[in-house]
């Protein structure tokens, strides 16, 4: 209590740092709960999986395999590729939290939405051990949390009371073109993007949902063989 | 699915996310991504992303349909060219749902 309601202290700091993303974080948590809601998963399935994954983007993309069915690993070969941004994030906060015991990192890791990362390093942080920065991270990441949980449940409400037929899941498809559209900048990205488009088309009908997979291997192929000919490129243009 | 497989999965996805989100915080000690590598991860994610979208918008109930009559795949381009326009991403799905819902409803603009 103490923590919250003095006005300098570092975790009222971060939530400070945080509030400008609400709307933001709000909308995103609520069109998950909206897909989520009007899914073939059931209210406290959809709840459980709210809490408990905690991670927009992996849950959109993994809608669609529960209704069909698919396998459970096929499930989790799905989430891992469309997490594992977050392993380079991880990277980025062991350079801050790696002194805290291994339960610790292990709760502020699981506060590590995108949003959250960016906010963080955009803040003036020092090299070494200090609560004041835990807490400036704990005051971003809870607040993140919060808001995210709030939206993404009453989404899940509301899209149970709607019907189906509105297509009201779409929203949960459209949400998705934004982050790409914003996480493809270079050339070299959009080409990787657009053979991973490819594949997922052309091997649409493989069984256990391998296209994804397959996609985004190739994805991954075309960028770093086309990274590595800019490089030899850019090496010979220096030799000259 | 059944009630305990659908659990199992839930479980499985919570370990996806611990584990890829404090990775290198709990074993950056032991090992170290190549640059290259690392590079190579950034463009996972939108791959991924792109090729779910892609397959909710081109196929209808398992089948390819590249055509008019196929909504989601219309009402989609222009939330896309509106994102890209304004970059507002409650725009991008106000747009899209304008259209899916002007579409099945007959409205062709």
């Amino acid at each position: 209590m103490k923590i919250l309601l003095d006005r300098h202290h570092p975790f009222r700091e971060g939530m400070k740092v945080f509030s400008p993303m609400l709307p933001v974080i709000a909308i995103w948590g609520g069109v998950i709960g909206i897909a989520m809601g009007q899914s073939s998963l059931t209210f406290w399935q959809s709840i459980s999986m709210s809490i408990f994954v905690f991670a927009g983007s992996a849950q959109l993309a993994t809608l669609p395999l529960f209704a069909v069915g698919a396998p459970v690993w096929t499930i989790f070969v799905t989430s891992l590729l469309v997490n594992c941004r977050f392993l380079i994030f991880s990277a980025g906060l062991a350079t801050h939290f790696s002194y805290l015991s291994l339960f610790r990192r292990t709760m502020l890791a699981f506060l590590n939405m995108d949003v959250i990362y960016l906010l963080f390093t955009k803040q003036k942080l020092v090299l070494e051990e200090s609560s004041n920065k835990t807490y400036l991270y704990l005051g971003i990441g809870i607040s993140g949390f919060v808001t995210w949980q709030v939206a993404s449940i009453t989404g899940i409400v509301v899209a149970s009371l709607l019907p189906r037929e509105w297509g009201l899941d779409f929203a949960g498809t459209l949400v998705l073109i934004p982050l790409v559209l914003g996480a493809i900048h270079t050339p070299v990205a959009v080409i990787a993007v657009l053979s991973a488009v490819v594949v997922a088309i052309a091997l649409f009908s493989l069984p256990y949902k391998l296209s994804l997979t397959l996609a985004v291997v190739v994805a991954m192929m075309v960028g770093i063989g086309l990274d590595f000919i800019a490089e030899r490129q850019r090496a010979k243009a220096q030799e000259q | 699915m059944k009630n305990s497989q659908i659990y199992f999965a839930i479980i499985l996805l919570m370990v996806s996310t611990i584990v890829m989100r404090s990775g290198f915080l709990l074993f950056g000690k032991y090992v170290k991504l190549s640059a290259r590598l690392q590079k190579a991860l950034t463009y996972a994610p939108a791959a991924a992303i792109a090729s779910i979208i892609v397959q909710a918008i081109f196929f209808v109930q398992g089948q390819l349909m590249f055509s008019w009559n196929n909504h989601r795949l219309i009402a989609a381009v222009p939330a896309a060219l509106f994102f890209l326009w304004k970059k507002s991403m409650l725009g991008c799905i106000i747009v899209g749902m304008f259209f899916l819902t002007a579409l099945r409803n007959g409205f062709w603009l």
